[in-house]
């Protein structure tokens, strides 16, 4: 992995680790503004970190999905 | 004793999850002959998903719970025992005399029986021993003979480590994670649930895929994580009573933590499936390809949002019957998020969320009747121990009570019932059954290694 993929990945994972300190204390401080923040900040991560973060795991996870359900079905059709 | 004491209390609560099993899974990697650099970063990913995963965890019991306890207080209801959950039982469990015996047979049991390969499961799960603890307490309080607890509480070790090698490839499906599996007692509740599930296999509606990503593609948007957890949030903190500005705010927390929980989850992939790799080649080369399977608690299932839809929307289900079921003597409350179906059901049904809310409602009765019967043995536990303070004329109890099948087979039967001797037998043969059907699946669709 390159050192800038790495610091990449290092930034989104500590946003990811914010926001959940941020639900926590939103809750605990029952803010509804905090509340919505997280909400917005989730989105973010989801919208500009995605690929970064896990882009190559869900190719992959799609793929193995894709042969799993295959040969369910066949499972399924021969009882 | 006290040598042993020490060393776990150091491991279980200064140490805890987070970064013991990263450590440990660090110096597996590198035994496994990964490169440094690589298991270090392994294992300080597998830290960070730790964290993230209990906070998420926390939150969700914290929030939905508190909300759920609302509802269960708006009932007007009060009975006899007073449901301590999950976390009440576990340090009444830990203040047993005989406790910390359970670490060197936890660990002896295992390394055993991967010896003579009657297991692939490593578990490393230490976190929950206070299972077979309590397991060993209820039995010999029934029974009056601690010897029995100990059996009873080996085998229930062996059938964990069965369950480990059943679900491994069910766990790599749901999570992407290869080599890992969840050894767990609570997930043996989908024995007495298997014959109910192949039952439901034959309905129509239920033997349609129906996990988070089908219900994506069928039901578009509201199959999003966000907005189910944004739905059910909303929808617990009207009938909870929270109003509708308090209800909002609960459905964008949960949409909140719906949508954090798939992230965290692949954070866990990120990390396992470096050291789970290294660990298949370097049983390939040394031991002929053999299969391990990594046994690690529930949470690495939590990204899976079926498990907290079903979950939450079989809390009003559990509190009906916890009212109108004669002979029930607890009202759900720190029990009330019902961890102790929902695990074993999601493997089971191959997260079908439609089964898994099904299966949440047939078994609630079992839970609260577990949860009546072992009442006074909970009760004179607290007491003798004094780790919890139980009021004169009242019961502890916890309402989602843990495999009470099974645990009440094991008390029965060991204390020389007939029927229960028979049942518990009836039981095993039906976890053999359920052993053989999933073995045969999971060869079929390939998720087993040959």
């Amino acid at each position: 992995m390159n050192k800038t993929l790495f610091q990449q990945k290092i930034f989104w994972i500590s946003v990811i680790l914010f926001d959940m300190g941020l639900l926590i204390y939103g809750f605990l401080a029952k803010n509804w503004f905090l509340s919505l923040l997280t909400l917005i900040v989730v989105f973010v991560v989801k919208r500009f970190g995605y690929d970064v973060l896990f882009k190559k795991y869900d190719e992959e996870w799609d793929k193995k999905r894709q042969e799993y359900l295959e040969k369910k079905r066949g499972y399924q059709k021969n009882g | 004793m006290e040598t042993l004491q020490t060393v776990i209390n150091f491991v279980l609560n200064d140490l805890g999850a987070a970064v013991f099993v990263p450590a440990l899974m660090l110096i597996i990697g590198l035994c496994m002959k990964m490169k440094f650099s690589e298991a270090f970063s392994s294992a300080l990913t597998l830290g960070i998903a730790f964290t993230g995963m209990s906070i998420l965890i926390n939150y969700m019991m914290t929030s939905m719970g508190d909300a759920a306890q609302k509802l269960a207080e708006n009932t007007g209801i009060s009975l006899s025992a007073i449901d301590g959950g999950w976390p009440g039982m576990a340090s009444i469990s830990w203040a047993w005399p005989y406790a910390f015996l359970m670490f060197p047979l936890t660990i002896g049991i295992n390394i055993l029986l991967l010896v003579l390969n009657k297991t692939k499961t490593l578990n490393v799960d230490m976190w929950n021993v206070w299972n077979k603890i309590f397991t060993a307490v209820m039995v010999s309080y029934i029974s009056g003979n601690v010897v029995w607890g100990f059996v009873a509480a080996s085998i229930q070790i062996i059938l964990e480590l069965k369950a480990g090698d059943l679900w491994g490839p069910e766990v790599e499906k749901l999570t992407g994670i290869p080599g890992v599996t969840v050894p767990h007692f609570v997930t043996l509740i989908a024995t007495i649930l298997f014959p109910i599930d192949e039952l439901l296999k034959k309905i129509p509606f239920f033997n349609k895929s129906m996990d988070a990503d089908s219900l994506k593609e069928k039901i578009g948007i509201f199959g999003e994580n966000s907005v189910m957890g944004a739905i059910i949030g909303f929808l617990l903190g009207l009938a909870s009573g929270y109003g509708l500005a308090g209800s909002l705010q609960l459905a964008v927390q949960a949409a909140t933590a719906l949508t954090l929980f798939p992230m965290v989850s692949k954070l866990f992939s990120q990390a396992l499936s470096p050291i789970s790799e290294a660990i298949s080649d370097f049983m390939k080369k040394k031991f002929e390809g053999k299969e391990v399977f990594i046994g690690l608690d529930w949470p690495i299932l939590a990204g899976r949002n079926e498990l907290w839809v079903a979950v939450i929307i079989t809390i009003p289900v559990l509190l009906v019957m916890a009212i109108i079921l004669p002979g029930n003597e607890v009202l759900p409350f720190a029990g009330i998020i019902n961890l102790s179906f929902v695990i074993g059901a999601l493997l089971l049904t191959d997260a079908n969320l439609g089964r898994m809310i099904f299966h949440g409602i047939v078994s609630a009765p079992l839970f609260l009747y577990g949860a009546s019967f072992f009442a006074p043995y909970i009760t004179r536990l607290a007491n003798e121990t004094g780790a919890a303070t139980v009021d004169q004329g009242k019961m502890l109890s916890w309402s989602t009570f843990e495999g009470p099948d099974i645990r009440y087979l094991f008390s029965t039967a060991f204390s020389g019932s007939i029927i229960g001797i028979i049942l518990l037998v009836g039981w095993l043969a039906l976890f053999y059954v359920m052993y053989q059907n999933k073995k045969k699946y999971n060869s079929t669709i390939g998720m087993e290694n040959e």
